[in-house]
């Protein structure tokens, strides 16, 4: 097979492209394995496998919510009464020594990239007030820290987010960008409702700008 | 944000719209692509304050919280112990400092802070409600059976915003006021808590305390387990075989990634988009699974926020906490960097008994193995609160001070 298609590339007119250096889609590593000739006889059509999932994987769903004790929800023993909560314990698990970093940015960092916060730059937050030049204080996750939906979607899957992310700094958060660290950069097809995180329209809060993120189409 | 651009809230609450995009969002990939597998980040901005929520769900908790937080924290803690999720030979330490008992509190106070605790209940139990929705959504159309759910609740102890008084509308700049004056201020406004016009909306620091049951301290402490510890649920009816079991395993927010690459296996990649990856540091839990007896795999942990830190080790905890007196006003003894303490989890889950004088050698080990731990993970330098409120950050000659910096983020919010 191999032989037949070296043979067809050395009796070709004209070999335009063979082998690495014309990857067909930005998204795979896969080397072009197809023969580029002057005609269409003398070339032969290859196309990278489509990535795939794994067979029977599960659709996922990360939920976070926002600074809540311990104590609170009713699954865990308090008197606030969570039945959604309770209804997928009682049909799961509860880990009940599980940690967080103690503060919302570095928490959410850590979760997305499954490093340490101070790794991925993000020791404090991505405000300009809570953020300093040091590489563990920067506030700007790099992208050698891939999150969760950069390694899913290129391994076939959709993804993703809303409601709020917190790792995207001040300056970067204006309707000029740079986006490299919104949301869709980092695979989270975003999409959404509201740049605060208030709840309603009257929000004023600082810590509570433009994290918000949510958007219709899928990439 | 809405396809990169900023728009305006529309009014209706903001967990209300985020289901609504999800299942939106999930309808539209299913009918495209039946077979393909999504993956959603779901991060309500609840409860973080404000807490405002419809009043229907505030009301379900009407008179529920005048026994107070002592009486909730006890009862809590019996519950918690009959759940399992809490060790049968914890106990429940003493309220935190600067936290009064319910019983000393005058009836108006008492009256004011448990309509704050109502009005927390009902944000929490409305977050339920709306992830109740997505679930059912996915049980409608027949995908909840291969969905793998993780549920973080809390991404933070409870939080301490919310001053000894509690916050209606006071924002972190406006004139201070002595506790007496908030109070009279808050109970003026008491018909206000969890409306949209309590734009800073936050529960006193004692309900906070009892929220944060059996833990002592808050959000922010990474010194305590009151900051850091949080319930995780993990669901996935076609994969995991016992329903309702109890796993104790030491874990961290960054095994979450790792143990759902290795439930849906796939693996970590070394390039993403030809960058070369940092390597995963997180411990996937997937050995715990089907293994409630499994020994812990996650042994060491490290924590720092401004100032305050820990450092995990097999059971070990060594600890160093950082007083400030930003929330409650109240005079604190300045940092002490040699104010460690130290606890046996494993004999001690609430950190109640310092053996810091009885094991300074342990002690020394584990201070040791802090520093270690921020070297390599490049945490240096150790940047305070201290020196976050006096600006000593992210300086450039045209800085302004911290309070006005922060004013200017959040006339941009309303400008966008």
């Amino acid at each position: 097979m191999i032989e037949s298609k070296v043979l067809n590339a050395l009796t070709s007119t004209l070999v335009l492209a063979a082998g690495a250096s014309f990857p067909l889609h930005a998204q795979t590593a896969q080397p072009y394995q197809g023969v580029v000739g002057r005609t269409l006889a003398e070339s032969k059509e290859w196309w990278p496998e489509p990535v795939k999932a794994p067979d029977g994987a599960p659709n996922v769903i990360w939920i976070l919510i926002d600074d809540v004790g311990f104590g609170a929800a009713g699954t865990f023993g308090g008197l606030i009464q969570t039945p959604t909560f309770d209804n997928l314990a009682n049909k799961g698990l509860r880990y009940t020594n599980f940690h967080t970093t103690a503060v919302c940015a570095p928490t959410r960092a850590a979760l997305l990239t499954g490093r340490n916060s101070a790794s991925v730059h993000e020791s404090g937050f991505s405000h300009t007030v809570l953020s300093a030049g040091f590489p563990g204080w920067d506030g700007r996750v790099p992208s050698s820290a891939g999150t969760i939906a950069e390694i899913l979607r290129q391994n076939g899957y959709n993804t993703f987010a809303v409601g709020k992310y917190g790792v995207t700094p001040d300056e970067d958060a204006t309707d000029a960008g740079p986006f490299d660290r919104w949301l869709p950069e980092k695979a989270l097809t975003t999409s959404s409702a509201s740049l605060v995180r208030r709840p309603t329209n009257t929000s004023r809060t600082w810590w509570k700008i433009r994290l918000m993120c949510v958007r219709m189409a899928a990439t | 944000m809405e396809d990169q651009a900023h728009v305006r809230p529309d009014g209706r609450h903001l967990s209300d719209q985020i289901t609504d995009k999800s299942i939106s969002y999930i309808d539209r990939q299913k009918k495209a692509a039946p077979e393909k597998p999504f993956f959603l980040y779901y991060a309500p901005g609840a409860t973080h304050a404000p807490h405002q929520v419809d009043r229907y769900w505030c009301d379900l908790y009407k008179g529920k919280f005048d026994k107070g937080w002592d009486a909730y924290r006890e009862e809590v803690f019996e519950r918690q112990k009959k759940l399992g999720v809490i060790p049968a030979d914890a106990k429940l330490p003493e309220r935190n400092p600067d936290i009064k008992a319910w019983d000393k509190l005058t009836p108006e106070e008492q009256k004011l802070y448990a309509r704050f605790m109502e009005v927390y209940a009902g944000y929490l139990t409305y977050t339920d409600f709306e992830i109740g929705r997505l679930v059912n959504h996915l049980k409608e159309i027949g995908q909840l059976d291969n969905t793998l759910i993780f549920i973080s609740i809390g991404d933070n102890g409870a939080s301490k915003e919310g001053t000894l008084s509690g916050d209606v509308d006071r924002a972190l700049w406006d004139k201070h006021l002595t506790e007496a004056e908030n109070i009279s201020y808050n109970l003026k406004k008491i018909g206000e808590i969890g409306t949209p016009a309590a734009t800073e909306g936050n529960y006193p620091l004692g309900w906070a305390q009892a929220a944060n049951t059996p833990f002592k301290f808050w959000k922010s402490d990474a010194n305590s387990e009151g900051g850091t510890h949080n319930p995780l649920i993990v669901y996935w009816p076609k994969g995991i075989k016992e329903k309702g079991g109890i796993r104790t395993q030491y874990s961290h927010v960054i095994d979450i990634l790792p143990t759902t690459l290795d439930l849906v296996g796939v693996q970590a990649p070394e390039e993403i988009r030809g960058i070369k990856q940092q390597p995963i540091e997180g411990t996937s839990l997937a050995y715990s699974i089907d293994d409630a007896k499994a020994p812990t795999r996650h042994t060491v942990q490290y924590y720092y926020i401004f100032g305050s830190r820990s450092i995990y080790d097999h059971g070990w905890k060594a600890e160093l906490a950082y007083p400030n007196s930003f929330i409650t006003g109240i005079e604190t003894p300045p940092f002490d960097e040699n104010a460690w303490e130290l606890y046996n989890l494993n004999e001690d889950y609430t950190e109640r008994i310092d053996l810091a004088k009885k094991y300074p050698e342990k002690l020394a080990a584990l201070k040791a193995e802090f520093e270690e731990q921020a070297k390599s993970h490049h945490l240096y330098p150790y940047i305070t609160f201290d020196d976050v409120w006096n600006g000593r950050i992210h300086r450039s000659k045209d800085s302004k001070s911290f309070i006005d910096a922060v004013k200017d983020i959040t006339k941009a919010g309303e400008n966008q």
